[in-house]
């Protein structure tokens, strides 16, 4: 099974427009699954039903049994993370700061506190306008552990894969670099960056290949509105050849991919996709998809 | 007043706004701190002229293990609730990216042979960028996994700072990382595209910025032609747009140099006009 | 020397071997004769660190030989640190195969982990 990540580091560089048009020319061939759980997208242009969906909890928090708290403030002197107040006599945990660590559990003279389980979000598993299925995510605004969640959606796209017998997982990554990113790229075979020829767009692209270098993950580019700058467009496709990171071509600016995503459709769905850019798209997903994309790592 | 620029989708233009604002609020002489809150993928300061740079490094408090003191009880492993601590026959094992630094393993521990000390994360650095502008920046170092306390540190000490007016370029995305940007502010801007992932994020970033009951003002930007879901968009929000900021092509081609002029581009810059004022007309800007 | 396995149900030396380690419902242990089962399906139920608290059982069970699917990275240093031996075994096949094809030299040994 070949598991694929989209990833940008910079978000807004078209990372789901191409992991949308990756999906609908493999058709039914793979499994999709969007990692970016703070602000899922790719189910927007590519579903068509949702199949099922399950609660999601990322972790614990303190919860004070009354009947036995006596309210002696030891709990709030431990906690490191302020999420324990005192209001109007009796100590109360602020939910969204606690972070489950369980030390005024432990502390409690009187065991009047325990952990429980949080819901933060939302699995879901939905089937595409093109045969596939996509699995994403919702993670609640303002909730933690957004790397979990996007395990649990890789995993589950894992699960979905071995079923139905499909060898291909196309991942679309996070905005960053931290642990939603590395928990959508963990344990891929290939990193398909998606970088747009703009100074913030080469900085935060070298950050993020820094980070699949680190992790030993093979990785390809791709610049998308490569014309808004062509200069920058030959310094990222330098800084990937350094890398030793396969140099997958560049894609024009072009007013396809606004109108697609108004239409909530992927950009080759689209009539009149202009050939080049489909052919662009079409070798792209032959690039990533042939067996022996590989760097120099792994 | 403290000001979180916030988008929910990536690439909505949060920093371009942030930037030009902070610009536009210095020159009218408002000493303003510009702060890139967005730690994971810096890159508000490579539209600022700034010297003068002062570093300070960034760490997180995390056990560990002094082997001579160490009874093997097992005690600190059976505590960690992110199992970041392994016993092992000789010893004990620390996953220090698991650690979320809440002391219970050291502070209990019966011998004290797990002292905490720090390890670094990243960094926060700070220039003077013209006579009212100042620029603070979070660096997180790559393949560390926690952001979120590295906005918190970067936003306080941005907080320390006597100015009149504070900007947090916010992170993407409306998780734990964003809600740290804006629960110490006075306004909540929301960036949205007139697309239908800009209006998805928008009703994220929205809804957080509600939730904290924060005053909130949302800007179109890259407006370009015809999108009538926005319209159903305002409705059901129950909100106005602030200001519209037009897709202007030469202004992406001078972003993507790492340029930023407001004042080239007249319609651009009506619209930051509207948004200053808008600012320091409301009560939070009168304060 | 005490042989541990990661196994989907107990059925001691008939037990299938089980392709996960943190998630795996159960693991079955075996030494001088004797066969042992665990129970794992707190563990596996666990939000985080399933490896992490599995690899402690297999210590704490002094474990020296781990036959098993796939081990993540952490779950790997630990038992690496502890100086379990670890081997890619044969999923569906039985533990007490599994054994077999150990001593008869066709499993082979894991130098790093071969899962996250």
């Amino acid at each position: 099974m070949k598991q694929i990540a989209i990833l940008s580091g910079k978000g807004g560089t078209g990372k789901t427009s191409i992991a949308g048009a990756m999906g609908f020319i493999a058709e039914n061939r793979a499994v999709l699954c969007d990692c970016d759980v703070d602000a899922s997208n790719l189910p927007l242009t590519t579903a068509s039903k949702v199949i099922k969906t399950s609660d999601f909890s990322g972790g614990f928090a303190a919860e004070i049994d009354y009947s036995k708290c006596v309210s002696c403030g030891i709990c709030a002197k431990v906690c490191r993370f302020d999420a324990v107040i005192k209001d109007s006599g009796s100590y109360q945990i602020q939910k969204n700061l606690c972070e489950g660590c369980g030390y005024c559990s432990v502390v409690c003279p009187v065991k009047a506190i325990r952990l429980t389980p949080v819901v933060s979000g939302s699995l879901s598993l939905s089937t595409s306008r093109f045969g596939s299925f996509i699995v994403h995510a919702d993670l609640h605004t303002g909730a933690e552990n957004s790397g979990k969640l996007s395990s649990q959606v890789r995993a589950m796209a894992r699960e979905i894969a071995a079923i139905e017998e499909k060898d291909l997982i196309i991942i679309d990554g996070p905005p960053g670099i931290s642990c939603p990113a590395i928990a959508a790229i963990s344990g891929a075979d290939f990193v398909l960056f998606v970088a747009e020829p703009s100074q913030s767009g080469l900085s935060d692209y070298k950050r993020a290949l820094e980070l699949s270098q680190k992790m030993r993950i093979p990785s390809g580019l791709v610049v998308n509105r490569a014309d808004i700058n062509p200069e920058i467009t030959e310094l990222l496709n330098r800084t990937a050849r350094q890398a030793n990171s396969e140099v997958l071509g560049s894609i024009p600016f072009s007013d396809v991919f606004p109108r697609a995503l108004r239409s909530l459709k992927t950009v080759p769905e689209l009539q009149d996709c202009p050939t080049d850019i489909l052919n662009t798209l079409k070798n792209l997903y032959h690039s990533i998809t042939r067996p022996n994309t590989q760097g120099d790592y792994k | 007043m403290t000001i979180t620029i916030m988008s929910g989708k990536g690439g909505a233009g949060k920093t371009t706004l942030s930037v030009s604002l902070a610009l536009e609020l210095a020159e009218r002489g408002k000493h303003t701190l510009l702060v890139d809150l967005d730690v994971e993928e810096p890159n508000t300061g490579i539209f600022i002229d700034k010297q003068g740079d002062k570093r300070l490094e960034a760490s997180v408090m995390q056990p560990v293990w002094n082997s001579a003191l160490c009874s093997h009880c097992g005690k600190c492993t059976s505590l960690c609730q992110f199992h970041a601590l392994v016993k092992l026959p000789d010893g004990v094992m620390i996953f220090p990216d698991l650690c979320h630094s809440c002391y219970a393993c050291s502070d209990l521990c019966p011998v004290g042979a797990l002292p905490m000390k720090p390890a670094r994360i990243g960094e926060i650095v700070r220039y003077t960028a013209g006579n009212h502008l100042l620029f603070i920046e979070g660096i997180l170092d790559v393949g560390q996994e926690i952001s979120s306390v590295l906005v918190r540190q970067t936003r306080d000490i941005a907080l320390s700072e006597d100015v009149e007016i504070r900007i947090f370029d916010a992170p993407p995305g409306t998780a734990c990382a964003a809600r740290e940007a804006l629960n110490r502010s006075d306004l909540v801007i929301v960036v949205t595209e007139p697309t239908p992932f800009g209006l998805h994020d928008a009703d994220l970033a929205l809804k957080l910025s509600r939730a904290s009951g924060k005053k909130t003002l949302l800007v179109v930007n890259r407006a370009d032609g015809e999108f009538p879901e926005m319209e159903a968009f305002l409705k059901k929000e129950n909100i106005t747009v602030t200001a519209t900021f037009p897709w202007i092509r030469e202004l992406s081609q001078s972003y993507s140099e790492g340029k930023l002029d407001p004042k080239g581009f007249p319609g651009f810059y009506a619209s930051l006009q509207t948004l200053a004022e808008t600012i320091l007309n409301s009560p939070e800007g009168a304060r | 020397m005490k042989t541990g396995f990661s196994v989907s149900k107990n059925l001691l030396e008939k037990s299938p071997l089980d392709s996960s380690f943190g998630r795996a419902p159960g693991f079955v242990t075996f030494e001088n004769g004797v066969w042992t089962y665990l129970d794992n399906t707190q563990v596996a139920d666990s939000p985080s660190g399933a490896g992490i608290q599995a690899a402690q059982q297999m210590v704490n069970a002094g474990v020296k030989i781990f036959i098993g699917g796939h081990v993540g990275p952490k779950a790997f240093a630990v038992m690496r640190q502890a100086g379990i031996q670890l081997y890619e075994g044969r999923p569906a096949l039985s533990v007490e195969e599994n054994l077999t094809h150990l001593q008869e030299g066709k499993l082979a040994e894991l130098n790093e982990a071969n899962s996250f």
